[in-house]
């Protein structure tokens, strides 16, 4: 399949002024991320906050202009400098994890849904009542709604109107921002089973942003994990969720929790929490957690490598995986559940 | 620019009226806009015209008064009931100009303030804060003495002194909305700074600069009325409220009515205006709300 | 003895449009050493039922109970005061936005100190050295000084071992926990949960885990019990639950998990939303939504019953699944 997105050492940097007189940090909220994505397919971003993930979808969405790096969208480099065009800015869309937030109250949903075509297009009034009418549609809600405000719907509905809104430029890339970890768990199951749908439909590319394991592995083609602003571990779903080699990857899987109850899985106990952005530890930025860690990490930055189709961001790796220590610990999340 | 909807008003008014305080001053303030529109038909006199024959005359139920001055008339002989209805049209002129112009101007350099920080924000906020470090009417004073005493400047010079107010409202509640995800998703579809500023941010911080507004409507009458106390607002013979004290102020210990009535008009209208206010913000602010 | 028992709890709200049933007849009972989990969407009463046994709702809600049960003590008929005493001392709560439960103006040290002050009194130096252990005793490392830190100097986790210190300062017998770990990245809450039962066990406390998560429940509870708009639906040990799932709604609600979902692309999805106020249904609540639903669910609302068969398990469904497979597992 055709590639729509590409990012190349992606990197953003922020000055932190520390106080009036001190000279002011820089923090890498972003440090070289590079991934490609193929129409139709999800990329999953998975990492805990502050590991880069919000910083990478603005950087995406051309929001904001990242430090450096390249971004490709379907096989265009794009001129990260110059405000983007209506024509690029239309290829690549964003929904939000809060539907709370992420819709105007003020707005009719009408409104809000014309807004991208009245932007951009030149489609004439009646024409963008048309598209609200018959995009309200596919994403499952009445179109008679159209001029209702949206404190009248539902957790739910509301995320509908977010992905109706993201959908109404035709986008080829939508970016969504963890969008059904704000959702009650009854209706995380539509909304997910909407994008899929809306996926092979459109042949739609995701990235998707989460940290919820279990929806990632059920949706997810390919996973990057980040860790500190930088990918510690990538690789297509499969590859990773089987064998997970980084041990960041590691600790993360075996520390959700499954809804299985029985066989306890072993735990890795990561000690403490990620580093401050300030003050970045010396080599790994997990090295301080890592229970692996010799003097070799405090040493050298790890960068990507491949190792057994994966590319993986450890020194260590190697030796890690050929020990015996609990790298089984996402096999319980993979094979899960037989239906009864 | 439409604001609200009608849905949005049928609430704020469901709400407005559990306000008994609101309703009454609602219902005043009706009757304030009565005299202001049908001045010249319910007025029993011209406001300026002279009987020299009925001078200080007082009000209608004590014995000495008697028909058709039912409130009396002033030193020169004027039917202060009718200066009084005149008088309600200039409070409302200089309440809904210097309001209006206050927030005009102050929504405006407060949008711009907080959706630009940097440099024009710290330009503007500074100037904010030169204009609030002065006593508010000692600083209205000095520009009417600059531009010269008359009403118009009086309102130029009320409309600046409450200018920090409106851009400080503003700024602030742009701050925190211009964050807000559905902010940042108009501008992923492209929408323009000025569409973002006017159409997106701005009508979500329209509620509390309503109150303000009504707020600052009885605040404008009554620094307008200083003023005229003081010489440097409306000049006589205009029927200013606050004029109209002025002029009577000899007379505060000899004829009591020619100081209580306009002095007693102001006070209502403040107050209901007041009241409209409170009921407003209690009504538009969702956390006052019974869900 | 039951730490808690809790018999026929309703709460109502005022609103607008009349009185909400925020929570209808809530049975519960909690033993020490056990760990209750409360399972359910928003919406399903599961905060407000515990905020009404910790006394902690506001003065118009309209609450009843037949019988209320702290410790062995009438809490029902007891004076406010006496009331208020035992919040913090045999039962204490903790929140799930750490950052916005502890105060900002005042060191995490005051706030433990303060606890301490009210229920157990002593010297200042005693409660230092007491403050000072418990801190230690959630993991805090360098106690000292984090004693005299702020809590925007802490992280999200840090904040909730201060939260949990705090609970903990009175050696309560029942812990509150209202979504603990919802406001935290993952790694972080299987510390916090790890903690959360490490005291549990050492110190025999009863604790009431309050979630949305399934995948919590599975790893901590012992009893689980479902609610659905302010009803509770169903109470079992979490390994039946998780098995074999009585209600409709609960084996709904499992088989929409993603981790647990049969293959394919699609999830299994419950249609419709839960229902608000103005349209709650005559029948059973979960009705409009359930696969199952037959004439009398439409009509009748099921009343809670226990189930025989099984130790402590309840159940509110007129037909319920997976009766028969029952006898297999044990």
């Amino acid at each position: 399949m055709a590639e729509v997105l590409r990012a190349v050492n992606l990197q953003q940097v922020y000055a932190a002024r520390q106080g009036l007189f001190q000279k002011s940090l820089s923090v890498h909220a972003l440090n070289g991320v590079s991934f490609s994505l193929n129409a139709g397919e999800t990329l999953a971003v998975v990492g805990e906050s502050g590991c880069g993930k919000s910083t990478l979808a603005r950087a995406l969405t051309l929001i904001e202009t990242p430090s450096a790096g390249e971004l490709w969208l379907a096989g265009e480099l794009v001129d990260t400098q110059k405000k983007p065009e209506a024509a690029l800015r239309q290829r690549i869309q964003m929904v939000f994890q809060n539907p709370y937030g992420s819709l105007n109250p003020r707005k009719t949903i009408q409104q809000m849904l014309e807004e991208p075509l009245l932007l951009n297009t030149q489609l004439s009034r009646e024409q963008r009542r048309q598209a609200v009418s018959t995009m309200m549609e596919r994403v499952g809600l009445r179109p008679e709604f159209a001029e209702r405000y949206p404190h009248m719907f539902s957790g739910g509905q509301r995320q509908r109107i977010a992905i109706a809104r993201a959908l109404m430029l035709k986008p080829q890339v939508v970016v969504l921002d963890e969008p059904v970890s704000a959702l009650d768990l009854s209706v995380r199951a539509q909304i997910l089973n909407l994008l899929t749908e809306l996926q092979q439909d459109l042949g739609l590319a995701y990235v998707f942003i989460s940290h919820d394991l279990s929806v990632v592995q059920r949706i997810a083609d390919a996973v990057m994990v980040m860790y500190f602003g930088r990918a510690v571990e990538y690789a297509d779903a499969k590859t990773i969720f089987s064998h997970p080699q980084h041990p960041y990857t590691q600790a993360l899987f075996s520390a959700t929790p499954v809804a299985e109850v029985g066989e306890k899985r072993e735990r890795i106990h990561l000690q403490g929490e990620p580093p401050s952005p300030l003050h970045p530890p010396p080599g790994c930025p997990f090295g301080p957690r890592c229970a692996y860690v010799q003097a070799i990490c405090r040493q050298q930055l790890p960068h990507l490598r491949t190792l057994n189709q994966a590319w993986v961001a450890c020194v260590r790796a190697e030796a890690i995986n050929a020990s015996s220590l609990p790298n089984t610990s996402a096999k319980s999340l993979l094979h899960s559940h037989a239906p009864p | 620019m439409k604001l609200f909807a009608d849905e949005a008003w049928r609430t704020t008014w469901l709400y407005f009226k559990e306000s008994k305080g609101g309703l009454w001053g609602l219902s005043f303030l009706g009757i304030v806009l009565f005299c202001v529109v049908f001045a010249d038909l319910i007025a029993p006199f011209d406001p300026s015209l002279q009987n020299r024959s009925a001078l200080l005359l007082p009000p209608i139920w004590t014995e000495a008064g008697h028909w058709p001055y039912i409130l009396g008339t002033d030193a020169v002989g004027r039917d202060l009931l009718s200066r009084l209805i005149y008088g309600a049209r200039y409070s409302m002129f200089i309440g809904f100009v210097v309001v209006s112009l206050a927030v005009i101007i102050g929504t405006l350099l407060g949008l711009l303030a907080g959706y630009y920080s940097g440099w024009l924000d710290t330009l503007i906020m500074r100037l904010m804060d030169v204009i609030l470090a002065f006593p508010s009417l000692l600083l209205a004073l000095g520009l009417v003495a600059v531009l010269g005493p008359g009403l118009l400047n009086a309102m130029y010079a009320i409309a600046l002194v409450m200018l920090p107010h409106f851009v400080r409202l503003t700024r602030a509640n742009v701050l925190s909305e211009k964050n807000r995800d559905y902010v940042i998703a108009s501008r992923i579809v492209g929408a323009s700074n000025r569409r973002l500023m006017f159409n997106t941010i701005l009508p979500n911080c329209m509620a509390p600069l309503i109150v303000q507004a009504t707020l600052s409507f009885s605040n404008a009458i009554l620094d307008a009325a200083a003023l005229g106390f003081l010489g440097m607002g409306a000049q006589p013979p205009l029927p200013e409220w606050g004029a109209m004290l002025a002029e009577a102020r000899e007379f505060i210990s000899r004829a009591w009515w020619v100081v209580t009535f306009p002095g007693l008009a102001i006070l209502l209208t403040v107050l209901s205006i007041n009241l409209v206010g409170d009921a407003l913000r209690d009504a538009l602010d969702p956390r006052m709300r019974r869900s | 003895m039951s730490l808690l028992t809790v018999r026929n709890l309703s709460v109502a709200f005022p609103t607008q449009n009349g009185w909400f049933q925020a929570v209808e007849g809530i049975y519960l009972e909690v033993k020490a050493g056990e760990v209750v989990a409360i399972v359910g969407e928003s919406g399903s009463g599961k905060s407000v039922a515990m905020l009404a046994v910790m006394n902690l709702l506001p003065p118009t809600a309209r609450i009843s109970c037949d019988e209320l049960k702290l410790d062995g003590q009438d809490v029902l008929t007891m004076p406010p005061k006496q009331r208020r005493q035992l919040n913090g001392g045999t039962v204490a709560m903790i929140f799930q936005e750490p950052m916005s439960s502890l105060n900002p103006c005042f060191t995490i040290g005051y706030q433990i100190d303060e606890t301490l002050r009210i229920h157990l009194g002593g010297s200042k130096k005693e409660r230092i050295e007491r403050s000072l252990h418990l801190l230690d005793l959630v993991g805090i490392p360098d106690p000292k000084r984090r004693y005299q830190a702020y809590p925007h100097q802490m992280s999200g986790g840090m904040s909730q071992r201060a939260m949990i210190a705090m609970a903990l300062a009175a050696n309560p017998k029942l812990l509150i926990a209202d979504e603990p770990t919802t406001a935290l990245d993952v790694t972080v809450q299987a510390q916090i949960l790890e903690l959360l039962l490490k005291l549990q066990q050492t110190q025999g406390m009863g604790l009431i885990l309050i979630t949305h998560d399934m995948g919590v429940v599975a790893e901590t509870a012992q009893q689980v019990v479902v609610q659905y708009a302010g009803q509770q639906v169903e109470k079992q040990q979490v390994a039946g639950l998780f098995k074999t799932p009585h209600h409709p709604y609960t084996a709904a609600l499992l088989d929409a998990l993603p981790e647990r979902a049969p293959a394919g692309d699609f999830l299994p999805t419950i249609p419709g939303i839960v229902p608000g106020q103005k349209d709650r249904p005559i029948g059973c609540l979960f009705s409009p939504r359930c696969q199952h639903a037959q004439a009398l669910c439409h009509e009748q609302q099921p009343l809670l019953q226990a189930l025989p068969s099984r130790q402590a398990a309840w159940l509110r469904c007129h037909y319920p699944l997976n009766l028969t497979t029952e006898a297999v597992d044990g």
